[in-house]
């Protein structure tokens, strides 16, 4: 999601929350840093001063519980997603608000357990936490230039999952080239002495783009992804040269079977180059969601042993 | 090559063999699942599949002090019914089993609510703070008070340490009970809230000033939990008295207040009451005339070679504890001697008992040839007798010719007599001073004996906290002990008030800090610079902890116990 002026209210109401949950951090437990006197509500006061953390006592278990109610909508995305026709809010005010209170989580979780990492368990959690906010960053600033860049530098996108098919398709259709040009060397010689010379030269322009197809194309088209970015085709400035010497070698009259070759590795390398920016943009996931779930678990866990050992 | 447009038609002409794409599986999307689930199964199989893996260290939030590491391995021996295990605490192997024996797995809910009602005081006072009505709570109410409170561990505690459950913080408050018929005990059963676990290997550290100013600092926490219980005190006293209460120590005595009310105290210098020597009407009962401000006076003989000291008189205890009693042989009579006659200095009236100094009177001259026979063995009983009888000659020869009038001497008048005055404030010239001059005699008919009132000087100032004079010899006596300068009766209560110690023991005074002194040099410790320091600074010992303790002694619970029982 694209970080716009939509975003605005958003960051304001962060960055409001931030301080008001630091004001009333510092009026339970730094009251001296305070420029002036707050007086927190009852129940979110010491009632008296007994706990040895700060996430065990009311307004750290009150910052606890919010992160995690946090955490339940945060994960809560993935259904909204799946659930499209729900009348609950766009998908696009979910993204956000998942955005900007997952944020809003770094102050609390900072505030629940007091800047400190604590025992094994909540070190676990911590380490976890960060994996997920760092992956959540990156995904955001993947996804705030990738598009545009993608944009620039593919001129024909397909669709993603359509990609396997098209390599396919291309691999196919050049493989019928192939065949067909194996058909016109059988053709039996002519008498008429034009006619050889247009025959002799066909036949040699034929051979050279068989053994272009044999050497270069099919195996660059047929390959996997990793291999043909290898490949000289697999470059677009060494692909432009390799087609240029072929259109010299070979007379006009395959103009336009070159051409379709060419244009064939062009989108092959396109859509390599589509695939490897589709897993830069949305790669991060693998390890954001996964281990988003594996926070929820472990902060429920943490929940329930808090509970039990207090 | 040139990029070539294409139409709508030429693009969905490519899909068109494959337009159920979707239906099928595809790598990114089924890494994404394969992940998710493995993370699924991963964190939730490491959840209840923790015994297998973990100990219970994995949950310690820090490391166990020395004082309880003999069970740092046993959480539940502190943390009541804590189980890590949640395949136990949710009892899914007897769910398990029920259902392998055909039966649906059932939870009891009857006891689960019984076991969120059953609140301790600790708990029903936490929600009375929280202003939650105690008749009334709510579920959520239910859960904060249980999950905010610390009376399960407390209850832990009090299994091994159950003779600490009182909280008296005067050290000497029991042994008061007999002069003080209120003693407050108050019930101390919350030992979490100041004693921290899981923060170091080493011993368990004393709470600082800050556990203490909680509930000090508060006046309705105070007021809520304050707890006076009578005691039975024979003879409580109804004046400042010096009382000796069977330790062989004279302790200065105050009337009790009766239902006084706690000092909100934020820390030794804010809202700390004064010492009860401070008192309204407080004055020192000794029996004894002494004049401080008289022997500070140039005039005074030298002792020794030097101007007269505090310290001729004034000796630390033992370990610099407050003061040893002042001695007449020790401190007194080097100047004050009670020789008989000057040529013989180590022949003087004994000190102390009226009957012995009526036997002394008496037989005076048994007593002198002896002290002669001591001193010279070597010379003949008939030398000495001679010299006895010369002796006694003098004396007499003064006018002590009767025991009535040697004794009248003694006592009274000193010899020479200085003039009829019971009480002769000065004894320049005379041989031996009155007892009169220091003590209250009372005057006697006949044979009878005189009274010397005993002096009662008291041994201790301050009941509820010890003292030491070592860290304070870098001071002068009279920084503390001003008064003296000026005093002259013995009423006078020279100690220093609270507030004078509360210069130094207070928090430390970060805004008047100075960081080096002119010259560009910190004052040496024990200089009179870093008195001045430490004045203006504070900073120096004020936590309460170093006066007072917070447990009673295990004698406390038996009081009270036995004064609930009345």
């Amino acid at each position: 999601m694209k970080i716009d002026r939509h975003h605005v209210p958003w960051a304001i109401f962060v960055i409001i929350a931030t301080i008001i949950l630091a004001a009333f951090f510092c009026a339970e437990f730094f009251p001296q840093y305070l420029p002036f006197q707050i007086d927190l509500p009852k129940f979110l006061s010491h009632a008296p001063h007994e706990r040895n953390t700060y996430g065990a006592s009311p307004i750290g278990l009150f910052y606890g519980t919010l992160a995690l109610a946090i955490f339940l909508f945060a994960s809560a995305l993935g259904v909204r997603k799946k659930k499209r026709l729900w009348r609950i809010g766009t998908v696009q005010v979910w993204l956000r608000a998942h955005i900007w209170l997952t944020i809003l989580t770094i102050p609390l979780v900072a505030f629940h357990c007091g800047m400190h990492a604590g025992g094994p368990q909540t070190t676990t959690l911590i380490w976890l936490y960060t994996i997920v906010m760092v992956s959540g960053f990156f995904g955001i600033a993947l996804q705030n230039f990738m598009p545009t860049m993608m944009k620039e530098r593919l001129s024909r996108e397909v669709v993603y999952e359509q990609i396997p098919h098209l390599h396919r398709l291309i691999a196919e259709s050049a493989n019928e080239v192939r065949t067909a040009l194996l058909g016109t060397i059988a053709l039996p010689a002519s008498k008429d002495a034009g006619a050889a010379v247009v025959a002799v030269e066909a036949d040699t322009s034929v051979s050279v783009i068989l053994e272009f197809l044999d050497e270069e194309c099919l195996p660059y088209l047929e390959a996997s992804r990793r291999m043909a970015t290898r490949m000289r085709l697999g470059n677009h400035r060494t692909g432009d040269d390799i087609f240029r010497l072929l259109r010299l070698n070979t007379s006009d009259n395959f103009r336009n079977k070159i051409d379709e070759l060419q244009s064939w590795c062009d989108d092959r390398r396109l859509m390599d180059l589509q695939t490897k920016m589709h897993h830069w943009l949305h790669g991060w996931l693998l390890i954001h969601v996964p281990i988003s779930f594996a926070l929820l678990v472990f902060t429920f866990w943490h929940a329930y042993i808090t509970w039990v050992y207090l | 090559m040139a990029d070539q447009p294409r139409t709508q038609k030429q693009i969905a002409q490519k899909y068109k063999d494959n337009l159920d794409y979707y239906r099928h599986g595809h790598f990114l999307r089924r890494l994404k699942l394969l992940l998710f689930l493995l993370a699924v199964f991963g964190s939730i199989g490491a959840v209840f599949g923790f015994r297998f893996w973990g100990n219970q260290q994995y949950f310690n939030t820090g490391p166990i002090s020395q004082n309880h590491a003999r069970f740092a391995n046993d959480c539940s021996q502190c943390h009541d019914g804590a189980e890590a295990d949640l395949t136990r605490a949710l009892k899914l192997d007897q769910a398990v089993t029920d259902l392998k024996e055909g039966n649906l797995p059932s939870l009891n809910f009857e006891k689960l609510k019984a076991a969120g009602q059953n609140f301790s005081a600790a708990e029903m006072a936490s929600a009375a703070k929280r202003n939650f009505s105690p008749d009334r709570l709510s579920v959520l109410q239910q859960v904060v008070i249980k999950k905010s409170s610390l009376a399960g561990m407390d209850r832990a505690c009090l299994k091994c340490h159950n003779s600490f459950q009182l909280h008296q913080p005067q050290m000497e408050a029991l042994m008061l009970r007999g002069v003080h018929p209120e003693l407050p005990l108050v019930h101390s059963d919350r030992c979490s809230t100041c004693h921290r676990e899981h923060v170091g290997h080493g011993l368990m550290k004393v709470p600082d000033s800050q556990s203490c100013a909680t509930c000090h600092a508060d006046l309705a926490e105070l007021s809520r939990t304050r707890n006076v219980i009578k005691v039975a005190s024979p003879s409580p006293p109804n004046k400042p008295e010096n009382r000796d209460l069977g330790d062989n120590l004279i302790r200065f005595l105050m009337p009790q207040e009766a239902n006084a009310q706690p000092a909100v105290i934020k820390n030794y210098a804010a809202g700390h009451p004064p010492f009860r020597y401070e008192g309204a009407g407080a004055r020192d009962p000794a029996v004894i005339k002494y004049n401080h401000q008289r022997h500070t006076q140039p005039d005074i003989p030298k002792l020794n070679g030097h101007t007269l000291d505090c310290a001729d008189c004034h000796v630390t205890g033992k370990g610099g504890a407050f003061y040893e009693r002042v001695k007449y042989e020790k401190h007194c009579a080097a100047c004050h001697s009670l020789n008989v006659v000057p040529e013989l200095p180590g022949f003087t009236i004994p000190h102390g008992d009226p009957a012995v100094v009526r036997v002394f009177a008496e037989s005076m001259n048994r007593q002198m040839f002896t002290y002669l026979l001591n001193k010279e063995p070597t010379a003949s009983e008939t030398d000495l007798a001679a010299r006895v009888t010369d002796i006694v000659a003098k004396v007499r020869s003064r006018g002590n010719n009767t025991l009535e009038e040697f004794e009248r001497r003694i006592y009274e008048a000193g010899d020479p007599p200085r003039d009829e005055r019971i009480s002769a404030k000065a004894n320049t010239g005379q041989i031996f001073p009155p007892c009169a001059k220091c003590h209250e005699v009372t005057p006697s008919s006949g044979a009878a004996l005189r009274k010397v009132t005993k002096t009662n000087i008291a041994d201790r100032w301050i009941q509820h906290g010890p003292f030491t004079h070592l860290p304070h010899n870098h001071m002068v006596c009279i920084d503390c002990h001003s008064a003296v300068v000026g005093s002259r009766n013995t009423a006078d209560i020279l100690l220093p008030a609270q507030a004078t110690c509360a210069q130094c023991h207070a928090p430390l005074r970060k805004d008047k800090l100075l960081e080096v002194v002119a010259g560009g040099i910190a004052p040496k410790p024990g200089t009179p610079e870093m008195v001045e320091k430490q004045k203006r600074e504070g900073g120096v010992k004020w936590e309460c902890q170093n006066c007072h303790q917070f447990h009673a002694p295990p004698e406390a619970i038996r009081m009270r116990q036995s004064a609930s029982a009345k």
